[in-house]
C-alpha cells in the first residue's frame, strides 16, 4: 500500500498520467478534427453526423465523462508538477538561456491555461449556446434523407466564423493548441519510455506533424468561411427538436 | 624506529595465502564494536570503508571534497594492469610482479609486489561484478591493450575514463555501505592531525570546511588513504586540493616517511602556457601506443612543424630505445624529452615541449580508427592548446604526476606508528622508484578492497574497543593545537598570498628537485626552501576568519606543510647519492645518460624519522633483498 | 582582453547573496576560465578582500566539482565543456560575463559559486549500485556482455555529477543524473537483480530531494559535459513503470 502511494506521489507517474491523459485528449481531437471537416461536404453530412453523435445516447456520455476525467487528470497532473518544479527553483537565475529546448516545451503552461479557457469558452459557444445564443439557434434543419428537423449544426457554425473577431479567437486558440501539442505529443511517447535512437526519429516528428495537421485541419473551417469556400445554407426556419429551451428571440422564428 | 617490515617467510607465491592463513580474526559479532576511521575516500579509501563495513566494522570516511566520487582517482585516464593473461600473449602473476620490480628500478619489496600482482585478478573480478563498464570484445569479453612499458597486453580500460570509471565503482559500493548505515561518511571535513595515545593512532582532528567547526573523532584504526604530494612542485597533474597533509602530520607525529624523493614524471602533459597556470594537464601515455615521438634534428628551428622535412627530424625515443621506442617506460621517456630541450631542440613557447605526432597512424589506420581510440584525448587537447591534433602534431612535456614515496608501511600496510595504515599513493610499498603505467588503480584497489580488510583485523584482534573516546586529554591537546595553528594563519596579515608562496616553492623544486637533481641543485634547494619558509610565517596573508567557508585558510594550512615536507624531500634526493627510477642525479649516469644505480650503497628504503627539526630527521634504512628477481641494469633498448 | 565580471556573492546559506562587478584586464585568451577566477582571486586578496569561493578540483573536466552559470549557460557558452576546460579565447575583448551558482533547492548555495549537491550522493546511495560483497565476484569474463551494451553502458557510466543538468533544466529536474546511473547499470547483466527495486528507490529519493519533474525539454543533454543522452531518461520511464506494472 505504501508503495502504492509512493507511485501516486512520484513525479515520474504523475508524469505518466499527464502522458496517458494528453494521448487521450489527443485521440479526441483526431476524431474532433475528422468530424468538423464535414463542414466541407455540406450541411446534410455533417448536420447528419451530429445527429448521430446525440443519437449515441448513453454511449456519448460515456466518452464526454471519459474526456471530462481525461481533462481532470490532465489539469491535476499539471497543477502537481507546476507547483513541484516552482518549488524545485524558488530563487531563478539572473541570465538564464536555453540551449536546446523549444519554445513550445518552455510555455506548455501557458498554453496549456490557454486552451482549458478555450475550452470552456468554446463549449459555452457551440455546445451550450450561451455565446451568440443567435447563431446557436439560427434555425431547424430538415434532414434531406429522413426528413427529420434536426439542429442546424452547420449554420450555427457558419454564422459563428462569419464573425471575424470569434474567427480571430479561435485562430488563435488553435495556435495556443498546435503550439502544446507539438511538444506534449513528442513529450508523452518519452514519458511513456518510448524513445530510443530509432524511436526517436519518429517520436520527434509525431508532434510536430500532429501540430501542422490540428493547425491546417480545423483552421481550414473559419478561414473557409471567411473566405467563402463555406457558405450560409438557406435559412429553412425549423426549430431543431433538439433546441428545447427556445429563447424565442426575435430571430428565432419558431413555428 | 623499528622497521619491521613483518614479510611472511616462505616461498614468494606462498606468503600472502600463508600471512593470510596465519593472521588472526575477529569475530564476526565483535566486529561492530570496532571503529574504523578512514582519511580519503578515492579508489583506496572508498574500497578499503566499503569492504570493512561489508565485514561488518563501523566505518567512519572523512574527505574534504563534497562527495567521495570528486577524489582525484577519477582522473586517471589509461587503465588498470591485471595478470589475467586472457590476451594467451605470455603474461602471468611472475610477469607481472617481475615487470613491477624491474620498473621500479629494484627499490621495492618483493614480498609486496608479488601480493599485488597476484590480487590484481581479483580486482577485475570485482569490478566487472560491480558493473564497471570495461572495454569489450565483439564476443563480449573483455578487451586489454598494451600500456606504458610493457610488453603484453594486460591493461583493462573504460575508454579513456578508467579511473573514473573504477572510482564510481567503489564509490556505489561505499555508497551502498552509507545508506546502510555502516560507514558514515564526513564530506568537506579535512584532516588536520592525528591523534596518538599511549603510542597507538587512536584518531585525528578534522575541520569543518563549510563552518570551520574543529572536531576530533577516536577510533581503534586510523587509515590514510590520501593520495600524493605531487603538488609540492605547484605546476602538477595532480588535482589542486591534493596535499602532503596527511603524511606530514603523520611524520610529525613519528611515522616513518619513506623515499620522498621518489617522484614520478610523466612523460604526456601539455606544456605550460603562461604565468598564471594553475595546473598542468595530462594526457593519456596510451597516446603513445599510436604516436611518434620527436623534435627537429637542429636545435633552434623555428620551423613549423610541417614545414620540417621527414629526414630533419630525431625520433628519439625510436633511435635511442629501438626495442620499446614510443612506449619505453615514463621516467625514461621524460629524462629523454628533458635532454633534447635541454639541448635546445624543444618546440612551442619557451622550447619546452617535444612533438607527439600522429600523422603515421592516421595514415596506416584512418582517421576514424584514431578517433575511436583517442577521440576523447584529441578533444581535451584541442579545448586546452586551441590546436588541432589530427592536422598538426601534439605538443607535449613530462610534468609531476605521481609520487611513488609516502609513509612507510609493513606487510600489513601499517606505520610505524601502530593502528595507522596507509593505503594507495600515499603509502610507499609497492612501486619502488618508478612506477608503470596502470599500475597506481591496480594498487590503490589491491590495498582497499584485497589486502586491509585481511591485514587490520589482524591488528584490531590485539586491540579492546572502544577503550579511547575523544574525551581522552590527548584529543583535547590535539584539537587545541589545530586551533592555534588556524589562529596563527589568520594573524599573520602580511602582503602575500598563499598562492604565491606556493608557486615560488614548486619553481624551486622543479627545478631543482625535479626531473634531474644534482648535489648543488639540492643543496641550494635546501637553503632556499627554510627561506621561503620564514618568509611564508611572517608574511603571508589569509584572509577571511575561521567559522566560515575559506579557501585561502584551507590553502595556508596545505602550504605550510609542503614547506616542511619540501625541506625533506630534497634531503632525501641528496642522501641518495644514485640515480634510479624516477630520481635522477645527474653525478650518476651512464656514457649514453641513464641512470645508474648503485646496488652497494643504495639497495635500501629510505625511512625518515622527525626529530623536532625538520632540517635534521633521522634516517633508517630498510634493506631491500631480492630473491626471486635478479638485480640487474634496466635496460629497454 | 579586458572582462566586466558580475559574480554572485553570498557569505553562507543563510545569508543574502548579491551581484558584484569586478573589471579584470590583461586576460589571456589561452587563460582556462577558472585561471581567470584566480587572478581575480589573487587581485581580491591582495586587497584584503575575501576571494571568490568555487568549487574546482582535477580541472581536467572529470571530477565534476567545478559548477557555475556562465551567461546564462551552465559550464559557459561551450558545449560538452566543463568550465575547468573553458577557456578565455571563447570570449572577446570587452565582454561582460555573469557568473551565477547552480539555482535549485535541491542544492543550496553554500558560499558564493559553491552549492551542495549532496543529493545526488544520497540518490546513489538509495540504489545506484549493484549490491556485491568485495571477494564474492566470479571471473570477469563469466559473463559476456556484448560490445553495444557495452558500449552504452560506458556512455550512461560517463557521468561526472557535476549537476549541469538540473541547472539548465527550467524545472531544476535530476532525471537525467538519476536515469544515467539506471541506464548504466540497467544495460549490464549484473544490474538485473536490482533493476526495478533500484529505479523505484532511486525514483523515490529524487522525489524527495525536492527536485523538480522532467518535461523532456532536452535542456539537460545540451548543457551536460559529457553528452548524456535524454534516451537514457526515457530507459528510466520505461523501467519505473515495468517495476510498477508487473514488479
Amino acid at each position: 500500500m505504501s508503495s502504492l502511494l509512493q507511485f501516486l506521489r512520484s513525479t515520474v507517474f504523475t508524469k505518466i498520467v499527464m502522458a496517458i491523459t494528453g494521448l487521450l485528449i489527443i485521440g479526441f481531437l483526431i476524431g474532433h478534427m475528422l468530424g468538423n471537416l464535414l463542414m466541407f461536404a455540406g450541411p446534410e453530412k455533417i448536420n447528419a453526423y451530429a445527429l448521430g453523435l446525440k443519437n449515441l445516447g448513453p454511449l456519448l456520455w460515456l466518452v464526454r465523462l471519459g474526456m471530462i476525467a481525461a481533462f481532470g487528470l490532465h489539469i491535476w497532473s499539471s497543477i502537481q508538477l507546476a507547483y513541484r518544479n516552482k518549488m524545485a527553483r524558488p530563487v531563478q537565475y539572473d541570465t538564464k538561456k536555453s540551449l536546446k529546448s523549444t519554445f513550445a516545451s518552455r510555455t506548455m503552461l501557458v498554453s496549456g491555461l490557454a486552451i482549458l479557457f478555450f475550452v470552456i469558452y468554446h463549449l459555452l459557444h457551440y455546445t451550450f449556446g450561451i455565446i451568440q445564443p443567435n447563431t446557436y439557434h439560427a434555425g431547424g434543419y430538415r434532414m434531406e434523407s429522413t426528413g427529420e428537423i434536426v439542429h442546424h449544426v452547420y449554420n450555427m457554425v457558419v454564422a459563428g466564423f462569419q464573425n471575424p473577431y470569434i474567427s480571430i479567437s479561435y485562430i488563435l486558440a488553435l495556435i495556443f493548441l498546435s503550439s502544446h501539442v507539438s511538444h506534449a505529443t513528442t513529450s508523452a511517447f518519452h514519458t511513456l519510455g518510448v524513445m530510443n535512437p530509432n524511436a526517436k526519429k519518429i517520436t520527434s516528428k509525431i508532434g510536430p506533424a500532429l501540430a501542422g495537421l490540428f493547425l491546417v485541419g480545423y483552421l481550414s473551417i473559419p478561414i473557409g468561411v471567411m473566405i467563402g469556400v463555406i457558405k450560409k445554407a438557406p435559412d429553412q426556419k425549423y426549430v431543431s427538436t433538439m433546441t428545447k429551451d427556445c429563447p424565442d428571440t426575435p430571430d428565432c422564428k419558431c413555428e | 624506529m623499528k622497521l619491521e617490515s613483518n614479510i611472511p617467510s616462505g616461498p614468494i607465491e606462498q606468503k600472502w595465502d600463508k600471512h593470510r592463513a596465519e593472521a588472526k580474526l575477529v569475530n564476526p559479532s565483535n566486529k561492530r564494536k570496532y571503529r574504523i576511521l578512514i582519511v580519503g575516500s578515492g579508489l583506496a579509501g572508498a574500497s578499503a570503508a566499503a569492504t570493512l563495513a561489508e565485514l561488518g566494522y563501523n566505518v567512519d570516511c572523512f574527505t574534504f571534497h563534497d562527495s567521495p566520487r570528486r577524489a582525484h582517482s577519477i582522473a586517471a585516464q589509461g587503465g588498470i594492469n591485471a595478470a589475467k593473461n586472457y590476451q594467451n600473449d605470455g603474461d602471468s602473476i611472475y610477469r607481472l610482479f617481475y615487470d613491477t620490480v624491474k620498473g621500479g628500478d629494484f627499490r621495492a619489496r618483493e614480498g609486496n609486489v608479488y601480493r599485488l600482482a597476484q590480487v590484481s585478478v581479483n580486482i577485475i573480478d570485482q569490478c566487472v561484478a560491480q558493473g564497471v563498464p570495461f572495454a569489450r570484445e565483439y564476443g563480449g569479453y573483455l578487451t586489454n591493450r598494451s600500456f606504458g612499458g610493457a610488453q603484453v597486453s594486460r591493461t583493462f580500460y573504460a575508454k579513456g575514463q578508467t579511473g573514473q570509471q573504477l572510482l564510481l565503482g567503489a564509490y556505489s559500493a561505499l555508497s551502498r555501505q552509507i545508506g546502510a548505515g555502516t560507514v558514515t561518511m564526513h564530506t568537506r571535513n579535512e584532516m588536520m592531525e592525528l591523534v596518538l595515545v599511549d603510542g597507538h593512532a587512536r584518531g585525528i582532528v578534522t575541520r569543518d570546511l563549510v563552518t570551520g567547526k574543529i572536531e576530533s573523532w577516536s577510533g581503534d584504526a586510523v587509515i590514510f588513504a590520501t593520495g600524493g604530494y605531487s603538488n609540492v612542485f605547484y605546476l602538477s597533474t595532480n588535482a589542486m586540493a591534493c596535499n602532503v597533509t596527511s603524511i606530514w602530520r603523520a611524520h610529525k607525529k613519528g611515522a616513518g616517511l619513506a623515499n620522498p624523493c621518489f617522484t614520478q614524471i610523466h612523460p604526456t602533459s601539455i606544456p605550460q602556457q603562461g604565468e598564471y597556470q594553475a595546473k598542468l594537464t595530462l594526457m593519456s601515455e596510451s597516446l603513445r601506443n599510436d604516436g611518434r615521438v620527436w623534435v627537429p634534428l637542429k636545435a633552434n628551428d623555428n620551423r613549423a612543424s610541417h614545414d620540417i622535412p621527414e629526414n630533419e627530424r630525431d625520433y628519439y625515443l625510436e633511435r635511442k630505445y629501438p626495442s620499446f621506442g614510443n612506449l619505453s617506460p615514463r621516467d625514461i621517456a621524460s629524462r629523454a624529452a628533458k635532454e633534447v630541450c635541454d639541448e635546445g631542440r624543444g618546440v612551442g613557447p619557451g622550447g619546452r615541449g617535444v612533438y607527439l605526432d600522429f600523422s603515421a597512424a592516421i595514415n596506416r589506420l584512418g582517421e576514424k580508427t584514431i578517433a575511436e581510440r583517442y577521440g576523447n584525448l584529441f578533444e581535451m587537447y584541442e579545448r586546452i592548446s586551441g590546436e588541432n591534433p589530427y592536422t598538426s602534431p601534439m605538443r607535449i612535456y613530462p610534468a609531476p604526476h605521481y609520487t611513488m614515496g609516502g609513509l612507510w608501511v609493513d606487510y600489513n600496510l601499517m606505520s610505524t606508528i601502530p593502528g595507522l595504515h596507509v593505503l594507495g599513493e600515499a603509502n610507499f610499498s609497492d612501486h619502488g622508484a618508478n612506477r608503470l603505467g596502470a599500475s597506481a588503480l591496480m594498487q590503490g584497489l589491491a590495498d582497499g578492497y584485497f589486502v586491509i580488510p585481511y591485514t587490520i583485523g589482524h591488528y584490531l584482534a590485539g586491540v579492546k574497543p572502544g577503550e579511547i573516546t575523544n574525551e581522552h586529554p590527548e584529543f583535547k591537546k590535539a584539537v587545541a593545537d589545530v586551533e592555534g595553528r588556524v589562529s596563527k594563519f589568520l594573524s599573520i596579515n602580511g602582503k602575500r598570498t598563499t598562492s604565491s608562496f606556493h608557486r615560488e616553492l614548486g619553481m624551486l623544486m622543479w627545478n631543482n628537485c625535479g626531473m634531474a637533481r644534482s648535489e648543488s641543485s639540492l643543496k641550494e634547494a635546501l637553503q632556499r626552501i627554510p627561506e621561503i619558509r620564514e618568509e611564508f610565517w611572517n608574511n603571508v596573508n589569509v584572509v577571511g576568519s575561521a567559522n566560515e567557508l575559506n579557501t585561502a585558510l584551507e590553502h595556508a594550512g596545505r602550504v605550510a606543510d609542503f614547506l616542511e615536507f619540501a625541506e625533506l624531500m630534497c634531503i632525501d634526493a641528496l642522501e641518495r647519492d644514485e640515480s634510479c627510477g624516477g630520481h635522477f642525479r645527474t653525478e650518476h649516469q651512464t656514457e649514453d645518460g641513464e641512470a645508474k644505480r648503485d646496488d652497494e650503497k643504495f639497495c635500501h628504503s629510505s625511512v625518515w624519522e622527525y626529530s623536532g627539526d625538520t632540517a635534521k630527521p633521522n634516517l633508517h634504512k630498510e634493506q631491500l633483498t631480492f630473491e626471486n628477481v635478479k638485480l640487474a641494469t634496466r635496460s629497454y633498448k | 582582453m579586458k572582462l566586466s565580471l558580475k559574480i554572485w556573492r553570498q557569505k553562507n546559506k543563510n545569508s543574502e547573496g548579491i551581484f558584484k562587478n569586478y573589471v579584470l584586464s590583461d586576460v589571456s585568451p589561452d587563460m582556462s576560465f577558472l585561471e581567470m577566477l584566480d587572478t581575480l582571486n589573487e587581485q581580491l586578496l591582495s586587497k584584503n578582500e575575501d576571494p571568490v569561493a568555487f568549487d574546482h578540483d582535477c580541472r581536467e573536466g572529470i571530477c565534476g566539482s567545478c559548477s557555475m552559470m556562465i551567461n546564462g549557460k551552465p559550464h559557459g557558452p561551450e558545449s560538452k565543456t566543463t568550465t575547468c576546460q573553458l577557456h578565455m579565447r571563447k570570449f572577446k575583448d570587452g565582454d561582460e560575463v555573469i557568473v551565477e551558482p547552480w539555482r535549485a533547492s535541491a542544492f543550496p548555495v553554500i558560499r558564493d559559486l559553491v552549492v551542495d549537491r549532496s543529493a545526488f550522493d544520497r540518490i546513489i546511495q538509495a540504489g545506484g549500485f549493484v549490491s556485491v560483497n568485495t571477494g564474492n565476484a566470479q571471473d570477469g569474463n563469466t559473463l559476456p556482455i556484448p560490445k553495444p551494451d557495452a558500449d552504452a553502458a560506458m556512455d550512461a557510466a560517463a557521468c561526472i555529477g557535476c549537476g549541469a543538468c538540473v541547472a539548465a533544466c527550467k524545472n531544476a529536474s535530476a532525471m537525467l543524473f538519476t536515469a544515467a546511473k539506471v541506464s548504466h547499470l540497467g544495460y549490464l547483466p549484473q544490474g538485473q537483480p536490482e533493476r526495478q527495486r533500484r529505479v523505484l528507490k532511486m525514483v523515490e529519493q529524487m522525489d524527495n530531494e525536492g527536485f523538480g519533474n522532467c518535461t523532456n525539454t532536452n535542456d539537460c543533454e545540451a548543457a551536460c559535459p559529457k553528452g548524456i543522452s535524454v534516451h537514457n531518461i526515457a530507459r528510466l520511464n520505461r523501467d519505473f513503470l515495468k517495476a510498477k506494472l508487473f514488479g
